[in-house]
C-alpha cells in the first residue's frame, strides 16, 4: 500500500555516520558506501520491476502520462506531509487488465484478494500482485472502477 | 480500496503519482493531472481539488471465501503469492463523509457485531464467526423495523424479531423476516494508526 522512503533513510544514515580519520572510520565509510550502494540498487530494482510485469497483464499505455500537466512539478502548493518519491507511473498501473475464470485459477485457498461485485459481475484481485502494481483501471458491471492497494 | 472513477458523467483514467501523502499513495488523473489521495478518494492538488470519487463496497478476504460466495467470479490474470496480512490487526472504516466510523476487527471478534449509527445510517459491522476473513457492513433496517444484530450459534440473529441471518450474505434464513436480504454498505480496511491520520475526528469503536 505504501512506498518505503529509501532516499530519506539514506540521508538519515548519512547524517548519523560521521567520517573518522582512524582505521575504524575507514571501515565505517566503506560499510556505509556499500550500504548506500545496496539501497540504490534496491530502489532501481523496485522501479524497474513494475514495467516488467506489464507483459503479464495486457498492454498498458506506457508513457501515456508523458505530457500530462503535473501540478506538483509546476510548483502548486501541496499539503503538509506530501512527499514526491518517484516519477509518475514508475510503478505502472494495470491499464488494460485481462481476466480468467475461477475454474482455471490456481491460487492457493488462503490467497488474500480484494473482491468486488456489481450488477451481477464479480471480480477478484490478488493482494500480493496489487502490492507490486498498486492500481488497476477497470470496469465492473458496466461501471468504471479504480482498484488500488 | 475500490472507487468509481466517473465524476459528473465523465470517466476518468488514473495513474500513479509516485508520491505519498499521510503515508498513503496518491494518483493523478490523465485528464487534468490533478493529484488525488487514495484513502480519501479526494483531489488534493490541482484543478479538481476538493472533488471526490465514490467508494464502492469491496471485500478483503481469502480466495477460498470469495470463490465460495461468488462461484461465477473472474480473476485478474496475474500470479498470486502469500500475503503477509492479518485482518485481526486492522480496523474496518465506514466513511460517509459527514461522519466516519472505525471498528477494530480484534474488538469485533471479541465482542460481536457493532450496531451503530453513522451519519444517520443504522448499520452493523459483522465478522463471520466461521470465517474471520469475511466481514460485512449491513444496513440494519428492514422496512420499518430497525434491527439489533448479534451472533448466536454461528449465525446473526436480530433481537427484534428473532430472525436468523447468514453473516456472510445478509440473507434471512429463518424467522418472520425469512427471505429478506440486508443491504450491504461500503467500507474498507485500514491500520488504525493510518485511519487516525486521515480521520482524526472519526468515532473509534472498540467494543
Amino acid at each position: 500500500m505504501s512506498l518505503q522512503p529509501i532516499e530519506s533513510n539514506g540521508r538519515y544514515l548519512t547524517s548519523r555516520i560521521s567520517p573518522q580519520t582512524c582505521s575504524v572510520g575507514k571501515v565505517v565509510k566503506i560499510v556505509h558506501g556499500l550500504f548506500v550502494l545496496v539501497l540504490v540498487a534496491a530502489a532501481a530494482f523496485w522501479v524497474a520491476k513494475a514495467p516488467s510485469d506489464q507483459s503479464q497483464i495486457g498492454a498498458g499505455p506506457a508513457g501515456l502520462s508523458a505530457g500530462i500537466y503535473d501540478p506538483v512539478r509546476a510548483g502548486e502548493q501541496t499539503p503538509a506531509g506530501f512527499w514526491q518519491l518517484l516519477s509518475r507511473d514508475a510503478i505502472l498501473p494495470v491499464y488494460s487488465p485481462t481476466f480468467r475464470s475461477a475454474e482455471s485459477t490456481e491460487w492457493p485457498a488462503e490467497t488474500l484478494v480484494i473482491g468486488v461485485e456489481l450488477n451481477g459481475e464479480s471480480k477478484a484481485y490478488p493482494v500480493s500482485f496489487l502490492n507490486r502494481r498498486e492500481m488497476v483501471i477497470d470496469w465492473i458491471g458496466g461501471s468504471p472502477v479504480l482498484v488500488t492497494w | 480500496m475500490v472507487h468509481r472513477r466517473d465524476l459528473n458523467g465523465e470517466v476518468l483514467v488514473f495513474g500513479n503519482q509516485g508520491a505519498l501523502w499521510g503515508n498513503a499513495m496518491t494518483w493523478f488523473d490523465h485528464d487534468t493531472g490533478t493529484v488525488w489521495s487514495q484513502p480519501l478518494g479526494e483531489a488534493i492538488v490541482g484543478e479538481r481539488k476538493g472533488q471526490a470519487l465514490d467508494l464502492m463496497t469491496s471485500q478483503l478476504t481469502s480466495w477460498e471465501t470469495w470463490k465460495q460466495d461468488h462461484p461465477g467470479t473472474v480473476t485478474l490474470d496475474a500470479p498470486a503469492g502469500p500475503s503477509r496480512f492479518d485482518l485481526g490487526f486492522l480496523s474496518i472504516v465506514v466513511d460517509f463523509s459527514e461522519e466516519v466510523g472505525v471498528y477494530s476487527v480484534a474488538a469485533l471478534n471479541a465482542w460481536g457485531p457493532a450496531n451503530d449509527l453513522v451519519a444517520g445510517v443504522p448499520l452493523a459491522v459483522v465478522i463471520d464467526p466461521d470465517r474471520e476473513d469475511r466481514w460485512k457492513i449491513f444496513h440494519r433496517r428492514v422496512g420499518d423495523t430497525l434491527l439489533t444484530l448479534s451472533i448466536s450459534d454461528g449465525l446473526l440473529v436480530d433481537n427484534e424479531t428473532g430472525t436468523t441471518w447468514d453473516p456472510g450474505t445478509g440473507r434471512a434464513l429463518d424467522g418472520p423476516l425469512e427471505g429478506e436480504i440486508l443491504d450491504s454498505l461500503p467500507g474498507f480496511t485500514s491500520l488504525e494508526s493510518d485511519a487516525r491520520t486521515f480521520w482524526p475526528d472519526a468515532k473509534y469503536w472498540d467494543g
